[in-house]
């Protein structure tokens, strides 16, 4: 039954994953025309301090990729349950709740990982094949919060998408909406490099409060 | 259930630390007002400009002001371009001959942040030559780390260059550096009048100056005890020649590196903490003017060029907290937390703890919890993580406890 119900999943969010790939390989492959045509118009070396001296984000445009994945994915994935009720449904299907729960959510996080996963690894050969090593450690810590913005975003759609109670709804909207900013605070590299744990600790925080709002849906607590 | 109910309680009260006191911060900033302190060599005294965001008022230290052009005759050094074109620079000041040249050379202009001292750049750095014999510095076309050994690295082919980082790396172990560096300062810019390469501080906290002149290294142990804990060197590569480097410990001692055997001249500071002040450092041919910059107020030092401390002044302004918003805010907000602050380049959690103002506040909101509880007959186990919450987090619990407004007690 949980292969069937990943099916239902996969099916809703499909063609907005398919989208989405589209939008983050055309962004990984501006990012690398725009650092190769950086290394075709000036010298390396005055690129390379540019980027050290301004604290040059090279690869800014993957920034809210991940965000909008999450939310593409989560709207597409949860809107339909709130819209036709389905939910109600599948939470009365002879499968424990929590099951049920974790499999709609980890369906879409599988698939936020993997558009995440795709640009971790082309921008480290992007990395690799223009800048030293430097460069990549202090992309991964730069870019790991907005990758893990990206799952909270979805989290957070979930949660409100599944909250029957529309005041519980605005409010944990409003509360989502800062969680997630937090992700996207300041410029630069590394800013996270002391606060990196902290935000990793938010981002699974954030993912218990889902079963509180299926919790409240099967339930109907208003 | 309860768990994932405490969490978003959590969550609830910590986006309210963080976003609530940041609106209210944003509603009440008060008026940005600066007081630049200098020392002028004719009147003897500390001269002021106190600036807000209408004017600038220039103020001596017997609290009389001045015009803008008094101003600029009383500190002639710092204006004495101004003064030259108006043609009203002295020849001469207490008996000494003033040059233009000599003047220009000994004004000196260091600042030290607390955001510069904590952050850490990326650790490669350009190597420049220092005796290439040009006018202008030049960029080299590789980049230098020091971990396991110094390694070059050619920034065209993103190769080590293997016979350059040899080089360098036996400089380094035959002046007896322990790799890897735990930290390298310098200036990489070619902006700048001339190089002094780099501070490299070893593991065993051993500083080391390293440059390379004539395409050689030039690598020196500077015999700075390594037991001083440096927490920042900032190398001011000045015309003056005087110091290498000002040099900053985490117990807060401030030193002049010195061009003679890289000897180290004690500046004097008071109350100064490197994590939250910021260090200003204003010489001219007569003086050195050391100033410690805080949130609500600075204090500042004049030495002669010996180095002899003549003067002090200081001030103290009424800080935020002394505002009618400020005294709202400690009755109102138990805690605040903030992701950014101005001393750090880094995003955290950093926390203000609770004053004993807002106790009240926190009572109050317990109060009317405890009357809503009661009103609607909830009983008391179902509302004892409300009631902590509350009385833990005041205001951002009871905002938790409205939004959230769930009694269910379902035990799994």
């Amino acid at each position: 039954m949980i292969s069937a119900l990943i099916m239902k999943e996969w099916l809703k969010v499909k063609w907005v994953t398919a989208g989405l790939l589209i939008v983050h390989i055309a962004a990984l492959l501006l990012t690398y025309y725009d650092l190769s045509n950086l290394f075709k118009s000036y010298k390396a070396n005055e690129v390379i301090i540019q980027f050290i001296t301004f604290e040059v984000v090279y690869y800014s445009k993957l920034k809210y990729l991940a965000l909008l994945s999450g939310l593409g994915i989560g709207i597409f994935q949860y809107f339909p349950e709130l819209n036709q009720s389905r939910l109600k449904l599948t939470l009365h299907l002879p499968v424990k709740e929590h099951l049920l729960i974790i499999q709609m959510a980890a369906t879409g996080i599988v698939l936020l990982c993997l558009l995440c996963l795709i640009d971790a690894v082309i921008i480290s050969l992007i990395t690799a094949l223009f800048l030293p090593r430097e460069f990549f450690d202090s992309m991964i810590t730069t870019t790991v919060p907005w990758y893990l913005g990206g799952l909270t975003a979805y989290v957070w759609v979930m949660v409100v998408f599944i909250e029957p109670s529309w005041r519980k709804r605005i409010l944990l909207s409003v509360v989502g909406l800062g969680i997630v900013s937090l992700f996207y605070a300041g410029s630069g590299f590394n800013i996270y490099a002391y606060s990196i744990w902290c935000i990793a600790v938010l981002a699974i925080i954030s993912g218990s409060v889902i079963f509180l709002s299926a919790y409240n849906f099967k339930r109907g607590i208003m | 259930m309860l768990s994932a109910r405490i969490a978003l309680l959590m969550l609830i009260v910590l986006t309210a630390s963080i976003f609530i006191p940041q609106f209210y911060w944003k509603a009440n900033t008060r008026e940005n007002k600066r007081t630049n302190v200098f020392y002028s060599p004719i009147l003897k005294d500390f001269i002021f400009i106190k600036s807000d965001v209408r004017e600038n008022y220039y103020v001596d230290g017997k609290g009389k002001f001045h015009t803008r052009e008094e101003f600029e005759s009383l500190l002639p050094f710092l204006n004495y371009r101004q003064l030259t074109l108006s043609g009203t620079m002295p020849d001469s000041i207490d008996g000494i001959r003033i040059v233009s040249k000599e003047v220009n050379l000994n004004n000196i202009n260091i600042r030290v942040q607390p955001a510069i001292i904590q952050y850490r750049s990326l650790q490669l750095f350009p190597l420049f030559e220092s005796a290439s014999g040009r006018v202008r510095l030049e960029l080299s076309t590789d980049f230098f780390r020091i971990k396991e050994r110094m390694e070059f690295v050619t920034s065209l082919t993103n190769t080590i260059n293997e016979e350059k980082s040899r080089t360098f790396t036996d400089a380094l172990v035959n002046e007896g550096f322990t790799f890897p560096a735990k930290a390298i300062y310098g200036n990489p810019s070619t902006k700048k009048p001339f190089d002094e390469g780099y501070f490299v501080i070893d593991q065993k906290g051993k500083v080391y100056h390293l440059k390379m002149v004539k395409g050689r290294p030039f690598c020196k142990e500077t015999g700075i005890p390594s037991d001083l804990d440096i927490a920042y060197i900032s190398v001011t590569e000045n015309e003056l020649r005087e110091s290498y480097a000002l040099m900053v410990t985490q117990t807060n001692d401030v030193f002049f590196i010195s061009y003679d055997h890289y000897g180290l001249n004690k500046v004097p500071v008071k109350d100064y903490d490197h994590t939250k002040h910021t260090l200003l450092i204003k010489g001219d041919l007569f003086y050195r003017v050391i100033t410690v910059q805080k949130e609500n107020g600075y204090n500042a030092i004049v030495t002669d060029r010996r180095n002899i401390v003549l003067a002090d002044t200081s001030e103290q302004w009424p800080g935020e907290e002394m505002t009618m918003a400020g005294v709202i805010a400690s009755y109102v907000f138990p805690f605040t937390l903030a992701i950014e602050k101005e001393s750090s380049p880094y995003i955290g959690a950093y926390f203000t703890p609770p004053g004993v103002n807002a106790l009240l506040v926190s009572v109050i909101a317990l109060l009317c919890s405890v009357y809503y509880f009661r009103k609607y007959k909830i009983p008391t186990r179902n509302v004892i993580v409300y009631s902590v919450l509350i009385a833990c987090s005041g205001l951002y619990g009871l905002i938790a406890f409205l939004v959230v407004k769930d009694f269910d007690d379902d035990p799994r």
